[in-house]
């Protein structure tokens, strides 16, 4: 289960879409769930599930990668489009036995919700795929450097975010080392009431909260050597370039909404 | 007492997945013997460690334990966690109990024993790894580098394993540390006759301390022989990435210059005796 | 010239209502260019010694001058750390970024040195530690060896004088090691940097030019290796030891055979063992 998260996990390929200004993968990530949750007709879905797959074709990262993150949340996929599928109740009844019964209208939208989710799950994956952690939060930093006007302190937040991107991994193989340690002493997590199963965890979640406090004052005597100051000004190894790629995407983007906005209006 | 049939392990290409992987190994494990496991970073040691602790499960190949197979992996499994015991690399990362005595308490609690059984094992295993009862209501987060770890493998000895595996226990301690920890280890295999494997990069280690060496290379099972076999094959360890013990390149060097002394010696006070012999000769 | 000059420099903590003593006055001056290891057994103080060389810790007592800089002079804090760099013992929790050339700019991002230099700088930097073809990979999937030349690296990048490394080869495996000490050898070597590595593996302080042997925070050896190793039993009740190779020699003479010579190496042991065969044979013939 652990291993299945792959927010902040980075693919590493040579494509275009790697290439790409991380600003640009940001704002199309949010146009796209936008869109997502805007458009209602069949045809727009078609639309942008077509891009979806062109963005996964061409940004060679093996389809098998995107669809992992989505197993986490499949219960949540699941369990939306039953409850759409038995509680909606519009348009011509396509099935009934007892109090259920499944309604055309219902169907629908249980299709469209699972479908939703899917998507957004697999776009907000395609960003974090294709874009390191370093690279996305130098983006959302210039995205947000106006707020630095007003004494936002963006570049500590920041700085923030890549340190725990960074430590992800770190310490999923720290908690899988536990595991199995608590284990071998006879540890019991999968049996006993939810009370049993809480109190379980005590022996996985102090050693992990304690590690992490060594890492974390590890890492800052290591930073501070290495003349880390928040206050100070600081530069960017990383130049952002804003190419003809991400130009074209952009242009893309606008022709996309106007297509999805013109099918919405004639259908 | 614990053996395997063409054992298997393979994780798909996971993130977070620090097991490589296995293919085919065929090993038995007696008991109260002391087997050391070498092997270069990513030969598999630590997957076949945790294969025998009954950690993860393998993806082909049989077990046995005591003779019987188990078809169902959760019994062997059951089984395999009740028998061996192991110790991780900087074991003192798990320590999470308010005292010393609670920790070293909650395996035998685990296993379902009385307040009293329980007070015996964790004095037993206290003992064995040379703590004071004087520690046994402080917090584990006081103590020393050294105290710490050493609670840590008491709390693995008071599950009563029969076997003990250790992975790299040595790491990060003094040279006066690791004497000691592998003075215990021997007091605890000739008291409990418990079954020793021993993981380790430092090929010292494993000659001064195995009767028998495995050893793992890409995932295969290279050689399984008594150390001074194994020691004594260069070509065999060059090929597994290994490092030749220092007192062996000296006794090859010195053969390259024309005396003759068996290359099994791992104790320097027995080849300054074969030295001495061998130039007593010359004269 | 000394790059490191401490005088009755003294450190303790206190907890509570007792005070543990960890440096009790160290008189120690390093020259500039030279590669000093300092050996004790757990709790002597070593790492305690190598944190005031960068103001990690300030002295309680006495006083540390760093590249002329006093430690505790606050408003030359950033110049002193970019003078002597510090490399810790646990890899992970060094690495800052999540890309190797990334982390290794780290330093001179906080310098704020401008891109064109930087770059310069990152890529010198990773080919002085071999690590320059893995620029571009994630550092939780390097080696641990790997993982801590990024890191030595990271702190080249800075250009220091003095590079301070506390047990850096505790973690690793023997591969890893070696290819740490090699990288320490020639920064020292061909880049002219002076190297302070805190260890308790013998074999790795024999390789310096001279050892520092700490007990109970004060200096109890402080000699080239040679001179060191031959106090084997003094050492052996500090809690430490002697390489392999010195002590063969050292029971061969207990039992009588005459080796002048100190050997820290399995080639100077066997050519030292061999000569002496040589000499017993030629006045044999004689």
């Amino acid at each position: 289960m652990i291993r299945d998260i792959t927010i902040g996990q980075y693919y590493s390929t040579d494509s275009v879409v790697h290439k790409m200004d991380p600003r640009t993968k940001i704002l199309w990530t949010l146009l796209y769930m936008v869109m997502l949750f805007v458009v209602d007709s069949i045809y727009s879905y078609g639309v942008i599930i077509a891009f979806t797959a062109m963005v996964i074709k061409i940004s060679h990262i093996p389809l098998k990668y995107i669809l992992r993150g989505l197993k986490p949340i499949l219960f949540l996929v699941i369990f939306t489009a039953f409850l759409n599928l038995f509680l909606v109740d519009e348009g011509k009844v396509i099935f009934e036995k007892g109090i259920f019964s499944i309604t055309e209208g219902g169907l629908w939208l249980a299709i469209k919700m699972a479908v939703r989710i899917t998507l957004l799950i697999m776009g907000t994956s395609l960003l974090t795929l294709s874009t390191t952690p370093t690279v996305l939060t130098s983006g959302m930093e210039s995205l947000l450097s106006p707020l630095k006007k007003i004494g936002v302190p963006v570049s500590v937040f920041v700085m923030m975010i890549s340190i725990a991107l960074r430590f992800i991994p770190t310490l999923l193989d720290e908690t899988d080392k536990i595991i199995k340690a608590q284990t071998s002493r006879g540890a019991d997590f999968e049996n006993g009431n939810p009370i049993k199963r809480i109190k379980a965890m005590i022996p996985i979640l102090v050693p992990l909260f304690v590690s992490a406090f060594r890492r974390a004052d590890d890492l800052a005597v290591a930073m501070e050597c290495r003349c880390y100051n928040s206050d100070a000004p600081r530069t960017s190894y990383r130049k952002l370039e804003f190419g003809i790629n991400d130009l074209s995407a952009l242009c893309f983007g606008i022709i996309m909404v106007c297509t999805l906005v013109l099918i919405e209006v004639v259908s | 007492m614990i053996e395997f049939k063409n054992v298997s392990y393979s994780y798909n290409d996971s993130i977070g997945d620090n097991a490589a992987a296995v293919k085919d190994i065929n090993l038995k494990i007696n008991k109260g013997e002391f087997i050391g496991v070498a092997g270069h970073t990513g030969s598999g040691k630590t997957t076949v460690a945790q294969i025998l602790a009954g950690l993860i499960k393998p993806c082909g190949g049989t077990i046995l334990v005591d003779g019987i197979e188990y078809s169902d992996y959760k019994a062997a499994a059951r089984v395999l966690r009740s028998k061996v015991g192991i110790v991780f690399q900087y074991p003192e990362h798990q320590l999470f109990e308010e005292t010393v005595y609670r920790d070293i308490a909650f395996g035998p609690k685990n296993k379902g024993l009385s307040e009293e059984e329980t007070d015996k094992c964790v004095r037993r295993s206290a003992a064995l790894a040379h703590l004071k009862e004087e520690l046994f209501e402080k917090s584990p987060f006081e103590l020393s580098g050294g105290q710490k770890r050493r609670v840590a493998i008491a709390g693995v000895l008071a599950t009563e394993p029969e076997v003990l595996i250790l992975d790299e226990p040595a790491a990060g301690l003094d040279p006066s540390g690791r004497e000691r920890l592998w003075g215990e280890l021997h007091k605890i295999r000739k008291e409990q006759n418990t079954t020793i494997i021993l993981i380790s990069h430092s090929m010292e280690d494993l000659a001064q301390n195995a009767e028998r060496i495995i050893v793992l290379n890409n995932g295969e099972k290279y050689k399984d022989d008594t150390v001074s076999n194994i020691f004594s094959d260069a070509a065999l360890l060059k090929k597994c990435g290994l490092e030749i013990p220092e007192i062996t390149k000296v006794i090859k060097l010195l053969n390259d210059g024309g005396m003759n002394i068996p290359e099994n010696i791992f104790d320097i006070t027995k080849l300054s005796d074969v030295i001495c012999q061998r130039l007593g000769a010359t004269l | 010239m000394n790059i490191i000059e401490t005088k009755e420099l003294s450190f303790s903590y206190k907890r509570e209502n007792d005070e543990k003593v960890v440096l009790d006055g160290l008189n120690i001056d390093i020259k500039e260019g030279s590669f000093t290891a300092i050996i004790g057994h757990n709790g002597s103080g070593k790492s305690t010694f190598a944190k005031h060389i960068n103001a990690i810790l300030l002295p309680c007592g006495g006083s540390i001058t760093v590249c002329g800089i006093d430690t505790s002079d606050e408003k030359k804090l950033y110049e002193l750390r970019k003078s002597a760099g510090m490399v810790f013992q646990n890899p992970d929790n060094q690495i800052v970024a999540t890309i190797v050339e990334e982390d290794v700019a780290f330093g001179l991002e906080n310098l704020a040195i401008d891109r064109e230099e930087m770059h310069r700088r990152v890529e010198a930097a990773l080919k002085a530690v071999n690590m320059y073809e893995h620029r571009k990979r994630a550092p939780h999937l390097l080696s641990g060896g790997q993982k801590q030349r990024v890191a030595i690296a990271g702190i080249l990048a800075m250009q220091p004088r003095c590079i301070v490394l506390d047990e850096p080869t505790a973690m690793l495996d023997p591969q890893g090691r070696r290819e740490v000490m090699d990288t320490i050898l020639s920064l020292n070597r061909e880049n002219n940097i002076t190297i302070v590595l805190i260890t308790h593996y013998m074999d790795e302080a024999a390789k310096a030019d001279r050892v520092i042997v700490l007990d109970k925070g004060k200096v109890r050896f402080d000699a080239p290796p040679r001179e060191v190793f031959r106090e084997e039993e003094k050492l052996r009740d500090l809690g430490l030891s002697v390489p392999d190779s010195t002590a063969l020699v050292h029971a061969l003479r207990k039992k009588g055979i005459n080796i002048e010579k100190e050997t820290l190496t399995p080639k100077e042991c066997a050519e030292e063992i061999l000569s002496v065969t040589v000499d017993i044979r030629t006045r044999l013939k004689r």
